[in-house]
């Protein structure tokens, strides 16, 4: 079993909220918006490099803005591997949680 | 309002597009200056920076983290095909990894030698300001004695001079210590700046209350050891035969380093030579050393005394001083065959090895460029650029370089003291790895990794992938005629070396088997001593005495390395001036010692009473010189101050054959004989050969009657000649050695293309074979082309060697010529060898059978 860390899942469950508007700084900001702290973008490149290297994600480009200085934006996208992966880590955790008394 | 455009942080940006590849420099910088600019609006330019440094150099890792991952799978991959052909092809591959690990070898010896020599005198801390005193003559030669007053003088007279010290290499004296007494030579006789100009470190003692009087000796560890076993040397008193005299030991030096031109066991004052002999202006005695202060220019310190000698010896002096940096006494000696000419030879020598081992791996990295074509193809269809097949090939090339460079360090240890014996020098690879060697190393291993693997990596990958993978194979002329070149190239270079050892080795046995004029045969030579210097004429008899002695006489040098000379005046003399003539003092039966021809059979004889004060015998070339008719009965005037004013007037009793008294490097001429036993330092026996044990035997118990004290030492007069001759021997050895490993490496090189052609001309060989052509004419055709490559080779080094040779040969005084045959015998032997090496391939191709080579048409 090859579970995906909590970053790599903080991530790829923000790509799927953000739909087709995912890239580095709208993933920043909604993480921002849904835990209420601020990552770095080098804890948003490193986690993403790596979901990106299993095949979980894609990347592509979009057209350029002028806001950045003319360069293009790169979208994200989860692929269907990458929903599996969440799934999977979804039904792990159930097991886990299963049976652990309350406290 | 007109907004600014908010600049990012230039450097930091430059930083990303460093780092990073097109596409993630875009996104990252991109999403970096989107949030950037919102900052840079609200909080101003100051904190916007801030952020944008912090966020970079925070994602840092994580970028470079990905750059090398990309690289790093790629790398792999590359290392796994490099692997998966290393195994696939065995042969092929060792031969390739042989070539360059023995380059490699080759090269790193001469690197550590070349250290060796070139660190000589550094260990001195005032290296850069201790010159040594050289007497410059008129003709622009160097001699390595000056007269003994000089340095005093310099040190008195001249501001820039801060200390001076004369270095006498005394030849020896037996030594005392209660029970115990060795004979020690050279003792060396100096002044008390010595060691406080030179850094010798005082394991006891301190340099300035080393030597205070003429009854101070100073030692080494070994020396002290050797006398005082575990005691304390200092305050130790001991004794010298040769002085008579007690002796207090003031200081003990560390044993001195082998990189040292100064070599010395015993040190004490120069004062033993003689208050007298020190003081005088016109004796040329021995080296001397000067000190300079700080900030004092040798070189206009030469002209400033340049003048020195017409002031103090005599107004027509044509010589003069002249200092020589402490850096330059080992490496440049009195500049004849100077060391440094060796160093920059052998350099080279190891370049051109080197670039022998890298033209290798590009003969046979093509070579075998068939068998890769095909992966190089299937790289391409997958998308690989050609500056990616480029990057592969060249990081194959690089990973055998390093490989053999590590491979070469393990070779170079095991054979380190086997080249130590052959060239005398006590190299050791850990010492010697210093920083400057292994850095050299290092670029010596990234050049060739680069200028190995730069043709085939450019062949290579030039390769068009729907040729290869059609199973065409591009057959480049271009590529295969700078292939026959790179071989003829490795061929010229191993002809010249073959030339010039054969040369080196022609001359030395020529210098060995010359006629001297004096017959060296089974002449056994013992050290004199006081002891038998006492009772010469008895001890005389008892030797002549013992079995298989012929003769002994006895001299105050050996005849083939005299270097005295002294001024002589003869009757009938148009000049006036007295004239210098090399001379020695000798004892009865020297002639037939020696098998010198004497002119009339005069010789030195007892029957004469007065022999000993007053005869002389010159040799022919004295006659000449002095224009005598009637040489016989010609008084001489011998201008020698050290010698009884009553022995100074001699008459030449007969004449004898002119002969070599020094080494082959110099001219000999007009020489003087005289009897004057004081001075004798050597004994001379000439022994039957067929009864050298049993007269040794003899010959040492007689020694040990007269002189228990003294050790018996004896050495054969040849192996004393042939040390005269010591760097010229060394040389010729190491060239043997590079020149076996150059023809190796270019065999290696040739075997290569060899099969490579082979290969290329299987199908017209099967096709060749089917028409009915013979074994062998088929093997003509293979060899015939190759044949042609090394006769090329030859016609260029010829010419080369025959310049560089003459230029060799000319140090020595006689010499053979270079004759034709020596050419040729090299051109055979390459010839040979290229043959045998080309040969098998050739008969396999010849050999293989046509049906299976054109099976696939």
């Amino acid at each position: 079993m090859n579970l995906l860390s909590r970053y790599e899942e903080i991530i790829l469950l923000t790509i799927l909220k953000l739909g087709d508007e995912a890239y580095g700084v709208s993933i920043r900001e909604k993480i921002f918006q849904d835990s209420g702290n601020l990552w770095s973008f080098a804890s948003i490149y490193t986690p993403l490099e790596k979901l990106k290297r299993k095949g979980f994600v894609v990347k592509k480009a979009g057209s350029p803005s002028n806001e950045r200085g003319g360069k293009s934006k790169y979208f994200y996208t989860v692929t269907e591997e990458g929903k599996q992966a969440l799934l999977e880590i979804r039904t792990a955790q159930d097991k886990f949680w299963k049976g652990v008394p309350d406290f | 309002m007109i907004r600014r455009k908010p600049g990012t942080p230039p450097l930091a940006d430059r930083i990303l597009r460093l780092i990073l590849d097109m596409e993630d420099y875009k996104e990252k910088s991109g999403d970096l200056e989107e949030v950037f600019s919102v900052i840079f609006r609200e909080s101003g330019r100051f904190r916007a920076w801030i952020w944008y440094w912090i966020q970079v150099l925070n994602a840092l890792p994580c970028f470079l983290n990905n750059r090398l991952y990309g690289r790093f799978i790629l790398f792999k991959n590359h290392l796994k095909m490099t692997l998966r052909f290393f195994k696939r092809h065995k042969g092929y591959s060792s031969i390739n990894l042989t070539g360059l690990t023995i380059g490699f070898a080759c090269f790193l010896l001469i690197l550590l030698w070349v250290q060796n020599e070139l660190k000589f005198d550094r260990f001195h801390e005032n290296k850069d300001r201790i010159y040594r005193i050289l007497n410059k003559n008129a003709n622009g030669t160097y001699a390595n004695s000056i007269t003994y007053a000089l340095p005093p003088h310099l040190k008195e007279n001249y501001a820039e001079v801060e200390m001076a010290s004369r270095v006498c290499p005394w030849y020896g004296s037996l030594v005392k210590y209660k029970d115990r007494s060795f004979e020690e030579f050279p003792i060396y006789l100096t002044d008390p700046d010595f060691f406080k100009m030179f850094t010798f470190p005082f394991v006891q003692g301190t340099p300035d209350t080393a030597l205070p009087d003429k009854h101070s000796v100073v030692l080494t560890q070994k020396t002290a050891q050797r006398y005082f076993g575990s005691e304390n040397p200092l305050g130790k008193i001991i004794y010298m035969t040769e002085f008579d005299a007690d002796f207090k030991v003031t200081g003990v030096v560390a044993d001195i380093p082998d990189n040292s031109h100064l070599q010395f066991d015993m040190v004490t004052r120069v004062e033993w030579m003689g208050a007298e002999r020190i003081a005088r202006w016109a004796e040329w005695v021995a080296p001397a050393y000067v000190m300079f202060h700080k900030g004092v220019d040798g070189e206009v310190f030469n002209k400033k005394i340049a003048g020195i000698y017409r002031e103090k010896v005599s107004d027509d002096a044509n010589f003069e001083p002249f200092l020589q940096p402490l850096s330059k006494v080992y490496l440049y000696g009195t500049y004849r065959s100077e060391i440094i000419k060796k160093v920059y030879l052998f350099s080279l020598i190891a370049v051109f090895i080197l670039v022998m081992a890298c033209v290798n791996f590009m003969n046979l990295s093509t070579a075998r460029s068939t068998q890769r074509a095909r992966e190089i193809g299937m790289r391409k269809v997958i998308g690989a650029t050609r500056r990616l097949v480029i990057r592969q090939f060249l990081g194959e090339a690089m990973w055998f370089s390093f490989l053999s460079v590590f491979l070469s360090l393990f070779i170079v240890w095991t054979v380190l003291p086997a080249f130590n014996h052959f060239t005398g020098k006590s190299l050791s690879l850990f010492s010697g790895l210093s920083v400057a060697v292994l850095g050299v190393l290092l670029a010596a291993a990234i050049f060739t990794g680069f200028f190995a693997g730069s043709y085939p990596a450019l062949y290579l990958s030039s390769f068009l992938p729907a040729d290869t993978l059609k199973n065409r194979i591009p057959r480049s002329t271009g590529g295969l005629v700078f292939r026959k070149v790179l071989i003829v190239f490795q061929f010229t270079i191993s002809v010249g070396l073959i030339l010039c050892t054969l040369i080196v080795s022609r001359q030395m046995s020529f210098v060995r088997k010359m006629d001297l004029g004096f017959n060296r045969d089974h002449v056994l030579t013992l050290f004199s001593n006081p002891e038998l210097l006492k009772s010469m004429d008895v001890f005389k008899q008892e030797i002549l005495d013992c079995p298989g002695v012929r003769s002994m006489t006895s001299a105050a040098q050996r005849p083939h390395s005299i270097g005295q000379m002294i001024p002589v005046n003869w009757e009938g003399n148009e000049s006036e001036d007295m004239v210098s003539v090399a001379y020695t003092m000798v004892d009865y039966d020297f002639f037939k010692t020696f098998d010198m021809k004497i002119l009339q059979g005069r010789s030195f004889s007892k029957q004469y009473s007065t022999d000993p004060v007053e005869a002389c015998i010159i040799n022919e070339s004295a006659v000449k010189m002095m224009g005598l008719k009637n040489p016989i009965g010609t008084p001489i005037h011998f201008g020698h101050w050290d010698i009884d004013a009553s022995l100074r007037n001699l008459k030449v009793v007969d004449v004898v054959n002119d002969f070599q008294f020094r080494s082959l490097h110099w001219n000999s001429g007009p020489f003087l004989f005289r009897i004057y036993r004081p001075w004798h330092q050597y004994i001379f026996v000439k022994l039957d050969g067929s009864r050298i044990p049993e007269a040794l035997a003899g010959i040492e118990q007689v020694f040990k009657k007269f002189a228990p004290e003294y050790p018996f030492r004896f050495e054969f007069l040849d192996a004393a000649f042939g040390r005269q001759y010591a760097t010229e021997t060394q040389l010729m050895r190491l060239f043997n050695f590079f020149s076996l490993l150059a023809v190796t490496i270019a065999c290696l090189g040739l075997f290569g293309l060899a099969s490579y052609t082979a290969e290329q001309k299987r199908k017209e060989i099967g096709i060749r074979k089917v028409l009915g052509a013979s074994i062998s004419s088929i093997i003509s055709l293979t060899t015939k082309d190759f044949l042609k490559w090394i006769l090329a080779a030859n016609l260029i080094s010829w010419p080369v060697v025959y310049v560089l040779m003459s230029g060799w040969l000319t140090q020595f005084v006689d010499r053979v010529p270079i004759t034709i045959s020596l050419f040729f015998l090299a051109g055979i032997l390459t010839f040979v060898v290229a043959f045998l090496t080309v040969f098998f391939q050739a008969l396999k191709a010849a050999l293989a059978d046509p049906a299976v080579s054109l099976r696939c048409e």
